[in-house]
Formats: structure tokens, C-alpha cells, sequence
């Protein structure tokens, strides 16, 4: 990495994988440091960031059949 | 089959690692087939099937991961699921509901349109957004959005490697940005900016 740090373009490709937390210690930092000084590179992180965070919200809440596994084991007793 | 105590055993494992994946195994199947009794059929149907091929598991190995990879092979392969039209890959372009949201805060005045729009869509409106994806996506997007699951498990549940549960994921986000205004535009949550030219 040049000293000159990260351009928006790279930073970019890696807001997915920063988000998630997939990338290395010194990937991460680079990310953060761009994130720092570059307002809308920053923008669309937390645009992005936010989203995520609505659909994992939503998409995660299901109730749970009181009884789930009585309902999977029982078929195991059922002749195919 | 005789009930031996070999057969108990076995089958007492068998139930004891069901016990741990079936709450999210549900939940991805409730995902994958949108509705509670489909979710279910395809959940006991994924049962059987892991319990036929339970001496193939490798006793001290990842049993969440080798039971969601039976489910969702036998979703994949579920000949009544609909068949939906989806998005079209080449037509997500990155940050396109970060665009169409300035658009529309410009005009509304709105100052989180982002969380306006996904918090006015319910979860059957993030679900039909979700069925658009091509299957190859949404397998992946599914298990992520889970929140439940490293790039590394999805990698394992669906045997592909680690660099392609990110591309298809990083593709998968996109797509479902785009699917959502959409879901956003039919059900009149959202509407189209009026070009200001
Ligand atoms: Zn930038």
C-alpha cells in the first residue's frame, strides 16, 4: 500500500467485507482510516451498514413451533 | 429394521445434534420456503434424509453445517417450489439504494431514507424481495442475513469456496437493494423520483 493510503475505488470493494468483520487487522485499518477522511465513501458505508442491519433485523425473527422436534422425530418413526 | 442398541444409539445421537440445528434450521427453511408449512414439510424432509445418511457424517465435524447442506440440497432440488421472476444479474449497479435514496430524500426532505424505506416494507415485502434472487444468491444471501453464520460456514453448507460466498454475496447485496426498491415501488411505499430535468 502506497503511502498515500487507500483510493475511494478500493476502498469501496472492501465496505462489504469490512462491515462483516471478514477482513485482515491491516485491511480493517486501512478501510477505517479512509472512512475517516473520505465523507462519502463514509455515507455509503453507513447507508450500507444500516441496511444490513434493517434485513438481518427482519429477516432473522421467526418463531420457533413449540413442537419443533417432536415434529421432525415423529417422521422418523413414519414408514416412507 | 431390528431395534437393536446399536439402532438406539444411533438414533439417540442422531436426536441429540438434531436438538442443537433445529431452531436455525427452521429458520432457513422458513427462508428458503417462505411459509411455515412449506418451511416444515422441507425441514422433515431434510430429517429423513439426514437420518438415512447419518453413518456418512463424520463423527466430530461440523453436524450444523452437514444438516444445512442436506436441507438446502433437497430444497434446491424441490420440484413444487415457484418459480419466480428475478432480478436480472447485470441490472444491480453498487450503491443503488443509496442513489435511488438521495433521490428521494432530495425530494422528501426525508433524513434517513434508507431505514424509511426498509422499516415501511414488512418482513413479507423483504421476503418476495429476498424469492427474487437467482437461487445461487439467495442460498447465500439466506444464510447471511441468518445472522447466524461466518462467510466459512456458508462456504461449508454450500461447498463453494470461500471467494465466491463473498462475490456471490457482495453480487447477492446488490441484487437485493435493487429488489427492494422494486418490492418498495409496486406496494406504493416508495416512488419513482420525478427526473428533475
Ligand atoms: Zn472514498
Amino acid at each position: 500500500m502506497g503511502c498515500e493510503g487507500m483510493t475511494c475505488l478500493e476502498a469501496f470493494k472492501k465496505l462489504d467485507d469490512y462491515l462483516d468483520r471478514e477482513l485482515t487487522a491491516d485491511e480493517a485499518e486501512a478501510v477505517r482510516a479512509h472512512l475517516e477522511k473520505c465523507q462519502h465513501c463514509a455515507e455509503v458505508f453507513e447507508f450500507d451498514a444500516a441496511v444490513v442491519r434493517c434485513l438481518k433485523a427482519k429477516l432473522s425473527r421467526i418463531d420457533l413451533p413449540p413442537d419443533l422436534m417432536a415434529q421432525l422425530t415423529s417422521r422418523l418413526d413414519t414408514p416412507a | 429394521m431390528p431395534n437393536g442398541p446399536t439402532q438406539v444409539g444411533h438414533r439417540a445421537e442422531f436426536e441429540e445434534l438434531l436438538g442443537t440445528v433445529a431452531p436455525v434450521a427452521y429458520k432457513v427453511a422458513v427462508r428458503l420456503a417462505r411459509n411455515p408449512d412449506d418451511a416444515m414439510d422441507l425441514l422433515q424432509d431434510a430429517t429423513v434424509q439426514a437420518y438415512k445418511g447419518f453413518e456418512t457424517f463424520q463423527r466430530g465435524s461440523n453436524f450444523r453445517a452437514w444438516f444445512l447442506r442436506v436441507l438446502t440440497n433437497r430444497f434446491l432440488k424441490s420440484k413444487s417450489r415457484r418459480v419466480l421472476e428475478t432480478v436480472p444479474i447485470d441490472d444491480a449497479e453498487d450503491i443503488y439504494l443509496y442513489r435511488k435514496s438521495q433521490e428521494l430524500g432530495e425530494e422528501g426532505n426525508s433524513p434517513d431514507p434508507a431505514g424509511l424505506l426498509i422499516d415501511r416494507l414488512d418482513v413479507e415485502a423483504v421476503q418476495d424481495a429476498l424469492d427474487r434472487l437467482p437461487d445461487e444468491f439467495r442460498t447465500v444471501a439466506v444464510m447471511y442475513f441468518m445472522n447466524d453464520f461466518s462467510y466459512e460456514e456458508i462456504a461449508d453448507i454450500l461447498e463453494i469456496p470461500i471467494g465466491t460466498v463473498r462475490s456471490r454475496l457482495h453480487r447477492a447485496r446488490k441484487l437485493l437493494q435493487k429488489a427492494l426498491w422494486e418490492v418498495g415501488v409496486s406496494r406504493g411505499i416508495v416512488q419513482e423520483a420525478t427526473s428533475g430535468v
